[in-house]
């Protein structure tokens, strides 16, 4: 029956339109860039990754990166020609890679010997790929328009699958349990399915695009399909045989596709230098952001093998030979680097004894409370639910305002030096001043100094739209109040002057706003 | 039948855009019918030139189809409609509790409040009402104009506990049982006609013990004149004058009495009298002779109270008052608490010299800002409580003068009773409210509020006794915002404020939204709508009351989950005078904060959640009112209509993120408002229709036809009277309507096929026959016309229309085939709210004075749940006992019947616990603990409990041997 006091409620501003969204955030957590330019300056064709490193192919090279350091860790030169889709097995033990000549080579990444060859295709091999389920299992496509199934220690392909009519530039295996089949995209602007079961080494179902295929991708069900064609994606339903949906957020064409967040997002590279990631339930774009030079291969690399892991790098290969890793640090690391940083900046500071026994205090405090709670465990009655800790408290300047003493809360709230300054909190207090009637109130009685710091923040946001209004209101009594002692305090003059060339630029820009709001108004007019 | 007409409407489309194409050609058609019927009007008028005051008004006001039907102010139609039978008003239930010292019996049992015209009993421990007893009521078949007397005074008789003493403005005295809810009242007549306020002193000895009744007359407000009555069997009571005081001022009269009656004091403006018997014992009225003494107070008095104390023995002039000490505390208009200690003997001393001018000095408590509303000293005498229009109680220790606070209340204090063995205070607010605290721990044991909206004042505020920079308006100025949710009809959604000053005072502000259940006639919950800070400070350094939102329309969508409001608020010119003039409209208008808020509504009693806030939803280059709120019947949608000539349909949707939909903590659907379609209407379209009006105000209305597929849209200044008829899926204006409505518009909404438009004149339009089915002038009341009201039915296919007639307002209930008004009665105050109850075919209209009246068709079943209360609460008929309604009276009385039963059994059961312990179950199965036989009965009023067939079953069941099967167990 009686109200219980609450703190007063902040005021809500529009959102702007460049509010950042927790996907957003997760994707701007992947810093620390590092740029390694090819020591070929070919482009970066492909990206492959096992648990604990990855594989990049670029020109006649490809080299082999650590997950964890991110260093060089092996080069493979020996090849003739230019060398593509360097796919390093999941055991990371073996490499498997096409070239130019057609030549199919696998290597041994420890001695970087070479443990295999095949010469059957007579056309550069684009697409080498390690089965993800069978070790012994490899794909190949090639521009000799055939896709062939092989057994490592066989010399001949176990199956050789014919149908498309043009160059073959993308395949992979099917996920899961589906692994046998593969997915294979091409020139002749089909996407094909093909299963070696059949026996008839034809492809079992086949998509009809608009445009060469650039890159398939299935997604971890098995049932939805990703295929690249231009600059359009589309999302094909291997169950109803049908696409779903068609995305076209690139300016150029799609050359790479990648899953990343455990499939749970589909992160795309363009010749336009933008990497996209999109989500896979609507497909809408989550983030983007802009590379450089145009985007040739794109890859998350998670921080383990369990499903579902975290990313840990965002590996971009692009055109001009350069290869961009970003690297997303983990909670724990995230922490430890920042507690290595500011132990560094107070070593340069000279404050490291300060530094030190502040650290002590923390590990003391978190000690004790780790021993309040091993006492906590053995407790015969625990309160559930108690609402009084959740409840926020209620700041000196809101009790101020409670009781009326509005001058006092506004001196507090604007105080810059507070731990919980923040411009919002003036906002709100003069908001509710109006409200009470009390703006007057507050900025009444004031003397030299401690008008200051209204005057300060008055011109301080005048010039923010959501703000404006307030502002003008205070600026007005502050005007009416103090007016005629300008001349006698040459603190008080400079603010009022400061104050005065805020607003008339303010106006300037709105009167140009107005003739270009005009000038639009009449050409939309002549248009009609 | 809404259906079919439905149907009909949406196949007469294709007609209606046909009919538009050509529109010049109807628009023709109708200007000719409209030459026609004005024809046919004429010689009406000339024969009804003497009563019809405004011919020029009713002269385009005709039926257009029946020759027959003529205009008529509605007044006429009165006695008409008055042997209908088939539509029937309730009586009014709840009310206004007024600033009357509630009573609360000596056992703590009971609570009895006073209300405008009736005194209504409480239970103490449940909060619930035992029984209304009426005394001056008047329902709607009083005749027409008559004002009921107010309730001035209450008090418990002195020598029966069941009986109370209750005056009346007009002068009647009752004597009343308030234990019984039928009985013939008896009363007398006081000699001057008037009564202010009253006390009840005991005569006569044991043997021959009576009371006497002094009433404080005053017929000039310079006056004052304590008459005893002594109520005589059979005849009229002995009367006797025991003081006349004239004292120059505009203010109070009040009296007051110790329990024996030995010592009185009152006051009349700012002079205290004090009476005292100089007798031990008085036996008939002639005896009762008390000497008066009287000074002035530093201020005008607004409460009064007087103990006895008795420890110390002094020495008086007077030896017959030896030990005596009367202390008196009187609260000023002005907010000083003034304590008069041992008064008599100050007086007694200062009367020898007969000077009453002379000023007796008093010890002065000040802290309350405005009049002290109430105080009263504590039983033991050490404290004394306080409380005013901050909404806080002060609890004042007497030896140190230190405060205690309870802060935060709902409204300002009206009255504060301590209870006769001072362990509880009731404290009644002025948001319609009254609590039972205990005082050991300061929390509420019983909470009694009826509807909280904004009521008429009986009275002149204690706070404007003096002059004050604010004023309060004596009467409720516009329509209250009001809705009943379509899925819990019984449930009255009223916009409230912090208590009637809060809520009065300055601009009217109501931010808060009261649901009230209308079965059980108790309030659900209050919940805030829009910006409401209760715990501050609620008055500027100026003295000037500070302003809150006012909620000024909402709408619940069709299915009940939805709740829109709309608030508004303006800063007050009196914070802009150092802008300068000419631009200082525009910097209010600015300042105009109006919101549309869209609000989820929980299940059972959960408030609601706000889903979306629309800042400004019509905004020119400053936020314009929003005129009209309608919910969409059929999807959950919305339509506004707003001053900037624009129509507004909102719709919710999905809340995606990055097209991902949000999902709520319980896995739900999250949604948002936003607005889906804008129509601009009016002849400039849009921004530029605001230009044309110039300085009239926009007038707007909004309302779907039933089957949602068309807007109507009423807008433009004054006479301009267009209706704008809107495709709501294309958004466009396939038709415009004219001349529906003149002069100032009220409401509109669809009937299909019909439109009825309340403006100065009432209109029934046939939207798919397109013509003006009849017309009824209102006859012109000044002043009063905001609170005009019109809510249609769509069960039962009809329209009720509520008419303010200076005090009082007439409603009528029309059927849109037929002029003749089905029903039209006058209800003793003013309209401020009439809602339809979807569902249920009733109309709920909500007075001034807090009263609720349920307009209902005889024949319908289904309108019975909300009519239930008004089937007079089952409480005041012969019948109700035996039905089992009064069951919380009957369980009072037989209260020491019970306890008798329950020692009984209790020790049978004792005495053979010793020989078995596993048979006592059996044995004694028919012993029934009298708890669990309250627990059925008390679980709910009387009126809202459950079947006589269900509580006779569990009855038997608890009587009856426990089932075999959990025997066996």
């Amino acid at each position: 029956m009686a109200a219980t006091v609450g703190p007063l409620p902040l005021v809500k501003l529009p959102a702007g339109p460049s509010q950042l969204t927790a996907e957003q955030r997760y994707w701007n957590t992947f810093k620390n860039q590092l740029l390694i330019p090819s020591p070929t300056n070919y482009p970066v064709t492909d990206i492959s990754y096992n648990s604990d490193s990855f594989a990049i192919t670029t020109g006649t090279r490809i080299q082999i990166y650590s997950n964890r350091t991110r260093k060089l860790l092996k080069t493979i030169t020996r090849f003739g020609d230019v060398a593509h889709s360097g796919h390093i097995r999941k055991d990371g033990r073996v490499l498997v890679a096409g070239d130019d000549t057609g030549k199919m080579q696998v290597f041994d990444v420890n001695s970087r010997s070479i443990l295999k060859t095949w010469t059957t295709h007579k056309q550069p091999v684009w697409v080498t790929k390690f089965s993800p389920t069978d070790l012994t299992t490899l794909l190949s496509a090639s521009d000799d328009k055939t896709v062939r199934l092989w057994d490592l220690p066989s010399n001949e392909p176990t199956t050789t699958f014919v149908g498309h009519d043009d160059y073959v530039r993308c395949a992979s295996f099917m996920p899961g349990t589906m692994s046998n089949m593969i997915v294979s995209g091409s020139y002749d602007s089909t996407v094909r399915l093909w299963d070696p079961r059949t026996g008839k080494n034809s492809s079992v179902m086949t998509f009809k695009h608009a445009a060469p295929v650039e890159d398939v991708l299935s997604l971890p069900s098995g049932t939805t399909m990703l295929a690249a064609a231009e600059n359009t994606v589309t999302v094909l339903d291997l169950v109803a045989a049908r696409p779903l949906h068609q995305i076209t957020n690139h300016q150029k064409t799609v050359t790479s596709l990648s899953l990343a967040s455990g499939g749970r997002r589909l992160i795309t590279g363009g010749l336009e230098g933008h990497v996209k990631v999109f989500e896979t339930t609507g497909w809408n774009v989550v983030y983007s952001t802009k590379y450089q030079s145009p985007v040739l291969s794109v890859s998350a690399i998670p921080a383990t093998d369990a499903p579902g892991a975290d990313d840990r790098h965002l590996a971009v290969g692009m055109q001009s030979g350069v290869l961009s890793v970003r690297t997303r640090q983990s909670g724990a690391e995230a922490a430890r680097e920042r507690e290595r940083e500011r132990e560094m900046a107070a070593l340069i500071a000279g404050t490291i004894d300060v530094h030190d026994s502040k650290k002590a205090k923390r590990k003391r405090r978190a000690e004790s409370s780790q021993k309040l709670d091993m006492l906590g465990e053995g407790a015969d009655v625990v309160i559930a639910g108690d609402s009084r800790s959740r409840r926020k408290k209620e700041r000196p300047w809101q009790k101020d305002l409670r009781h009326a003493r509005y001058s006092r809360a506004l001196d507090q709230v604007l105080d810059r030096q507070a731990q919980d300054y923040a411009p919002i909190n003036v906002l709100t207090l003069l908001i509710a001043l109006r409200h009470r009637s009390a703006l007057r109130d507050a900025l009444e009685g004031r003397d030299e100094q401690t008008v200051q710091p209204v005057l300060k923040w008055v011109c301080g946001h005048i010039s923010d739209p959501r703000y404006v209004s307030v502002c003008v209101e205070a600026a007005i009594h502050l005007i009416d109040l103090y007016a005629e002692y300008v001349d006698s305090s040459e603190d008080l003059h400079q603010a009022f002057q400061l104050l005065h060339r805020r607003v008339k630029v303010e106006s300037e820009m709105a009167q140009v706003a107005c003739q270009t709001g005009g000038m639009l108004e009449s050409l939309t007019a002549g248009t009609l | 039948m809404a259906g079919t007409k439905g149907q009909k409407s949406s196949a007469d489309k294709p007609k209606k855009r046909k009919r538009e194409i050509n529109d010049a050609d109807s628009k023709a058609k109708r200007h000719r019918r409209d030459v026609k019927a004005n024809g046919a009007a004429s010689s009406q008028e000339r024969e009804k030139a003497s009563n019809a005051p405004d011919n020029e008004a009713s002269g385009t006001l005709v039926a257009a189809n029946g020759d027959e039907m003529a205009s008529r102010p509605l007044g006429d139609l009165a006695n008409k409609a008055a042997s209908e039978t088939s539509w029937r008003i309730s009586k009014p239930m709840g009310g206004r509790m007024l600033d009357i010292d509630p009573i609360l019996t000596d056992d703590e049992q009971y609570l009895i409040l006073a209300y405008n015209t009736s005194i209504q009993v409480y239970t103490a421990t449940d909060s619930l009402l035992v029984r209304r007893i009426p005394i001056t009521t008047l329902d709607s078949s009083a005749s027409q104009g008559s004002k009921p007397a107010i309730i001035t005074a209450m008090r418990l008789s002195k020598r029966s506990s069941e009986m109370v003493w209750v005056a009346c403005s007009d002068g009647r005295i009752y004597y009343i049982n308030w234990t019984r809810s039928k009985q013939s009242l008896w009363s007398f007549q006081t000699k001057s006609g008037t009564a202010k306020a009253m006390v009840v002193l005991p005569i006569g000895g044991p043997k021959k013990a009576q009371e006497a009744v002094l009433v404080a007359e005053s017929d000039k407000s310079v006056r004052l004149d304590v008459m005893a009555y002594l109520r005589a069997k059979g005849q009229k009571p002995q009367a006797k004058n025991l003081l006349s005081l004239k004292k120059h001022g505009n203010a109070l009269q009040l009296l007051e009495s110790t329990n024996d009656g030995r010592f009185l004091v009152g006051a009349l403006n700012d002079r205290i009298f004090v009476g005292v018997l100089p007798s031990e014992s008085v036996e008939n009225l002639d005896s009762l002779q008390h000497e008066f003494y009287s000074f002035d107070a530093p201020d005008l008095i607004t409460s009064l109270d007087l103990k006895m104390g008795t420890h110390m023995p002094a020495k008086t002039p007077n030896g017959k008052k030896a030990g005596t000490i009367i202390d008196v505390v009187a609260g000023g208009a002005r907010g000083g608490i003034y304590v008069y200690q041992d008064i008599v003997a100050r007086l007694l001393a200062l009367g020898k010299s007969k000077s009453d001018k002379e000023l007796i000095q008093a010890q002065k408590f000040h802290w309350h800002r405005k009049a002290v509303h109430s105080v009263k000293w504590s039983r033991d005498g050490n404290y004394m409580i306080s409380g005013g229009s901050e909404n806080v109680m002060v609890t004042w220790q007497m030896d140190t003068g230190k405060r205690e606070y309870l802060p935060h209340l709902s409204g300002s204090v009206e009255n504060i009773v301590v209870s006769a063995n001072g362990s509880s205070y009731v404290v009644h607010l002025d948001d319609n409210s009254a609590m039972i605290l205990s005082t050991s721990e300061m929390k509420p044991t019983a909470y009694v509020s009826g509807i909280q909206s904004a009521t008429v004042s009986v009275s002149p505020p204690k706070d404007l006794l003096v002059k004050r920079v604010w004023t309060a308006p004596e009467h409720v100025r516009r329509p209250i915002p009001a809705a009943v949710r379509p899925t819990e009809p019984s449930r009255l959604h009223v916009c409230v404020g912090n208590g009637r000053q809060a809520t009065m005072t300055g601009d009217f502000s109501a931010p808060l939204l009261q649901s009230f259940d209308l079965e059980t006639f108790t309030s659900i919950t209050k919940q805030p709508l829009a910006r409401t800070q209760p715990t501050d400070v609620n008055i500027t350094s100026k003295g000037v009351p500070i302003d809150e939102p006012l909620i000024t329309h909402v709408a619940f969508s069709a299915d009940g989950k939805w709740l829109a409001s709309v608030d508004n608020w303006k800063p007050s010119e009196r914070d802009v005078v150092s802008v300068t003039n000419d631009v200082r409209d525009q910097f209010l208008r600015e300042r105009h904060e109006i919101h549309l808020k869209f609000w989820e509504m929980g299940t059972g009693d959960q408030p609601a959640a706000l889903v979306s806030r629309v800042n400004a939803p019509h905004a020119t280059t400053h936020p314009e009112a929003v005129l009209d709120l309608a919910a969409g019947p059929a999807s959950s949608c919305f339509a506004t209509i707003g001053g900037d000539g624009m129509v507004r349909v909102w719709r919710p949707r999905l809340r995606k993120i990055n097209g991902i939909v949000s999902k709520g903590a319980d896995g739900q659907e999250l949604h948002t408002w936003g607005c889906s379609q804008a129509i601009p209407v009016g002849d400039g379209m849009g921004e530029k229709a605001v230009v044309e009006l110039g300085s009239a105000q926009p007038q707007g209305a909004v309302a779907f036809s039933e089957d949602g597929s068309t807007i109507f849209a009423a807008y433009g200044g004054i006479d301009t009277g267009v209706v704008y008829v809107i495709d709501a899926s294309s958004g466009e204006v396939v038709k415009t309507l004219e001349g529906l409505w003149s002069g100032q518009l009220h409401s509109l909404e669809s009937l299909s096929p019909f439109l009825v438009v309340l403006s100065d004149e009432l209109r029934v339009y046939d939207v798919v026959g397109d013509e003006l089915r009849y017309g009824i002038t209102i006859p012109e009341i000044p002043g009063v016309s905001e609170l005009m009201q019109l809510a249609v039915d769509r069960q039962s296919r009809h329209f009720a229309v509520a008419l303010p007639v200076k005090e009082v307002s007439s409603i009528g209930v029309f059927d849109p085939e037929e002029p003749e008004p089905l029903l039209v009665r006058s209800v003793p105050h003013r309209v401020v709210s009439l809602v339809a109850s979807p569902e249920t075919s009733c109309f709920v209209a909500l007075d001034d004075c807090a009263q609720i009246w349920i307009i209902t068709e005889e024949s319908e079943p289904s309108a019975l749940a909300p009519a239930q209360p008004l089937e007079d609460l089952r409480l005041d008929g012969p019948t109700t006992v035996a039905a089992g309604t009064g069951m919380a009276a009957l369980m009072g009385e037989d209260a020491e019947m019970g306890s008798d039963d329950e020692g009984e059994p209790a020790a049978a059961v004792d005495a053979d616990d010793d020989d078995d312990d596993v048979d006592m179950d059996d044995t004694y199965a028919s012993v029934v603990v009298p708890q669990q036989l309250a627990d059925i009965f008390d679980a709910a009023p009387a009126f809202a409990g459950p079947s006589v067939e269900d509580m006779f079953y569990k009855v038997t069941s608890l009587l009856s041997a426990k089932p075999l099967v959990s025997a066996s167990e």
